[in-house]
């Protein structure tokens, strides 16, 4: 009898478990935009920054990450080589967010540029790869998302990362649900989604930043990544980045 | 939280990535792999007496088993206190992400606890659990009354059958030890974002590094013991276990140095920044307590030990002052990968700096209570099932 | 009929009374443990999964997400009641500017137009953002903005933010 009932429950168990796995599957999150149609690429122009720090600004304020030095979904670096050093002077005051002080002597400077920086969005996740709960995720359009309702705050994916683009949103920030989990660049997807530019490219004042869809045969970006010589952060990594630079030069990563 | 951020700030050097200011993992997961280095290893002298029959080592057996299983009580804390939602800790297993060395942790985790030690455990003992429930009273009949589960069979056949299973749990169990502790090490070699912690060689050096502390910590657990209750210690078992800490040692320092023959000669991308955090940011922690302190000087103590120079009663504080030692290098090996690994910046350019605040979350105080209550534990544990009875009858028989 | 077979087949294992209670509860731990999972696990993760390595999610999530609020409106729609203004800019220097790259985020003003007027900075400190001299700065990009150039006067006395060649104050270019 009691090896029955042990088989009744085992059965009752496993048809528990296999419900869960639910074989309907959606196409699109919601009706109104159809994640199948767009896939979305970013080009950073360094040859047109100049370093003003409206980006890092118009990030922080739209998406509600923290006005502390610590916590950046993008940041703006500086880049100075100065003659007879071999090692590049490297700096972002408060993530470039108040623009830079001119700190160095012209005649010293051998080549200085400015080299924003935000999530990759790569097309080969390390950071998704390696949560343990699938909080974090890769939309079919093709950006990296996090569930701040489901993350559990191990903070694994901040270590997977190798752009240094997550960080652990403090217990003090302004947004409460966010707080503990892991936080990151979106590209503004609650705005890509309605059709209107992330904030960072909408306040560009030279157009360094561009993000389109590379579906739309007609997009910007979709022609300079078919036509201009391109160079992605790190590529050694393996992670198939999808921010392309313009005018990168080869140490910066 | 914000002040150390600010502090940190302060002490950056070079350039790192403004969200690399924060150390993202601290003590609380330095502890973690330390803890369940520990368990793998006790579990390993336990396999030692069960599967390879090294018969000096069995008055170590069940206090080992028991060690295991305090510490392994213990190693989720750390972990489950440094999640920025405990309360979501559960998903962990509810949703597991397998692509993710973490999340296989519940599962292995459940594993070694349910089907590896509980068992083991529950087996060895099974006969003295009856005994204990028919001969005591009070609370602690009670206990032992639930542990027997209603079945007072101790005959000749069902002590034999008890022991088969627990010889089989062993042979599954060490494979087990080894996953449990070398997963831990993929968790960070398997990093390739991080130059100091990215190779396939860092499962294994976990695991023997494990091994080390694990005997260190049984063999100075049960010089400790006979000590409070008053017994001679068991002379062939103390070399016994010692002359296996020195094996291990000559392993794991030989993986580390292959580890680090490799780094320096391949000369990869980075390489200028790792040398950098060895010789001047872990210039104490690595070269100082992890390999002098913790490996060469015990390694030398052992060797010295085994020439046989000194009598035993000598030889005994070089045990303890080696396994001590061993103890505290294992631990420096577990937070320079840990911290390490966060000092270094993934820009090559630039070091972060790691603060431990006293008191609070992810703080030196919440370490090492954690660190201690696996003491409490093993203390409560041989109160209830004391290790150290005389030979089952079984044994001797099945010895002939 | 399969499950009469099995149950003859687990008869022909003896198994002790021990053994037969330790594995029920484990067994019990492993039904606790899927009937929490049923009821724990959200009703929408795994809807959109196609793809376990990079889509195992909760689906809600990304909804959550699309629906956040916006902040900074777009260029486009400040042209929806500011058309002239617009043009003006995109006839000028600033042409590639946003309104909101100098007047702040402005969704507010968008949603009700009477209230939560955007930011009008006209400090200096706005424009040297911009055209400060700094060496890392592209050549040919207008950085000539030094504290000598306008002898401390506000650059708007002279320049007209929307478009900086256009004069005011009858200074000649």
């Amino acid at each position: 009898m009691i090896s029955r009932r042990k088989l009744l429950t085992v059965i009752a168990a496993l048809a528990g478990f296999a419900s869960l796995r639910k074989t309907v599957k959606a196409q699109e999150p919601t009706e109104n935009y159809d994640w199948n149609k767009h896939y979305y690429a970013f080009v950073v122009d360094t040859n047109k920054c100049i370093g003003c720090g409206r980006c890092v600004r118009a990030c922080k304020i739209e998406n509600e990450v923290p006005m502390l030095p610590f916590f950046f979904r993008t940041w703006v670096e500086r880049w100075v080589w100065l003659e007879g050093h071999e090692e590049p002077n490297v700096d972002s005051p408060n993530g470039g967010f108040d623009g830079f002080p001119p700190e160095y002597d012209e005649r010293a400077i051998s080549k200085s540029y400015f080299v924003p920086k935000l999530c990759n969005h790569c097309a080969r996740p390390p950071c998704v790869q390696v949560c343990p709960v699938g909080a974090t995720y890769m939309t079919k359009d093709g950006v990296i998302l996090v569930d701040e309702k489901y993350c559990i705050g191990c903070r694994y994916c901040i270590q997977a990362c190798p752009y240094g683009a997550r960080y652990l949103y403090p217990f003090d920030g302004p947004r409460e649900s966010r707080r503990g989990t892991a936080d990151k660049c979106t590209w503004c997807y609650h705005r890509i989604t309605r059709g209107y530019k992330p904030a960072c490219v909408e306040v560009c004042p030279t157009q360094a930043r561009k993000f389109g869809d590379l579906m739309d045969p007609e997009d910007e970006i979709r022609k300079i990544i078919e036509e201009e010589r391109i160079q992605v952060l790190k590529p050694e990594m393996g992670t198939k980045p999808k921010v392309f630079y313009l005018g990168l030069d080869s140490e910066v990563r | 939280m914000s002040e150390i951020l600010w502090q940190a700030l302060q002490q950056v050097q070079g350039y790192i990535y403004p969200n690399e200011v924060e150390v993202n993992w601290s003590v609380l997961i330095a502890l973690y792999p330390y803890i369940t280095g520990l368990v793998a290893g006790a579990f390993i002298v336990a396999s030692l007496e069960r599967i390879f029959k090294v018969e000096a080592v069995k008055p170590t057996y069940r206090l080992a088993l028991l060690t295991a299983l305090a510490f392994l009580l213990a190693a989720p804390l750390p972990l489950v206190a440094h999640l920025g939602h405990m309360e979501r800790a559960l998903e962990i297993m509810m949703t597991p992400h397998l692509t993710s060395a973490m999340a296989g942790f519940g599962f292995v985790y459940a594993w070694y606890l349910m089907a590896v030690l509980l068992f083991e455990l529950y087996f060895d003992y099974r006969r003295d659990i009856v005994m204990w429930a028919q001969e005591k009273t009070g609370i602690k009949g009670f206990i032992y009354k639930i542990l027997t589960l209603g079945d007072y069979d101790i005959s000749e056949n069902a002590v034999r059958a008890d022991n088969r299973i627990v010889n089989i749990v062993t042979v599954i169990g060490l494979p087990s030890a080894a996953f449990l502790h070398g997963y831990v090490g993929f968790i960070f070699g398997s990093i390739k974002a991080n130059v100091w912690w990215s190779s396939p060689l860092m499962p294994i050096i976990f695991l023997f590094s494990a091994m080390v502390s694990g005997i260190a910590l049984v063999l100075l657990i049960y010089i400790a013991s006979s000590y409070i209750r008053g017994v001679e210690l068991d002379r062939a078992c103390t070399d016994t276990l010692a002359n296996y800490l020195l094996y291990a040692y000559l392993l794991d320092l030989s993986l580390e140095f292959m580890e680090l023959a490799h780094l320096f000669y391949t000369q990869e991308e980075g390489i200028d920044a790792i040398r950098i955090l060895i010789m001047d940011k872990m210039f104490w922690t690595f070269i100082v307590i992890q390999i002098f302190l913790g490996t060469l000087v015990p390694i030398g103590l052992l060797i010295f030990a085994r020439t046989g120079i000194v009598k035993f009663n000598i030889r005994k504080y070089l045990y303890i002052f080696a396994t001590v030692l061993t103890l505290i290098g294992v631990f420096a090996m577990r937070w320079n990968v840990v911290i390490g690994g966060q000092l270094i910046s993934k820009t090559y350019l630039g070091y972060s700096t790691y603060i431990m605040p006293l008191f609070g979350p992810e703080s030196i105080s919440l370490a090492l209570a954690i660190w201690i209550l696996p003491f409490i534990i093993l203390a409560i544990l041989v109160k209830l099932l004391p290790p150290w009875e005389e030979p089952h009858e079984w044994e001797r028989v099945e010895l002939e | 009929m399969a499950l009469f077979n099995s149950e003859k087949l687990c008869e022909g294992i003896t198994m002790r009374t021990a053994t037969k209670r330790f594995l029920l509860i484990y067994l019990t731990f492993i039904v606790v443990f899927l009937a929490l999972r049923a009821i724990i696990v959200p009703p929408s993760f795994g809807e959109l999964t196609d793809d376990y390595t990079y889509r195992w999610f909760r689906a809600d999530s990304v909804r959550e997400i699309m629906q956040l609020d916006m902040k900074f409106a777009s260029k486009e729609m400040c042209a929806g009641c500011h058309k002239d203004k617009v043009e003006f800019l995109n006839r000028g220097a600033h042409s590639t500017l946003s309104c909101e790259t100098c007047h702040g985020p402005s969704i507010k003003h968008v949603q009700n137009p009477g209230d939560n007027l955007p930011e009008i900075d006209t400090s200096r400190a706005l424009c040297k953002l911009c055209h400060e001299y700094n060496p890392t700065r592209p050549e040919g990009f207008p950085q000539k903005f030094t504290d000598e150039h306008g002898y401390g006067r506000l650059c708007v006395d002279c320049h007209n933010p929307h478009s900086p060649w256009v004069f005011k104050g009858g200074v000649e270019q």
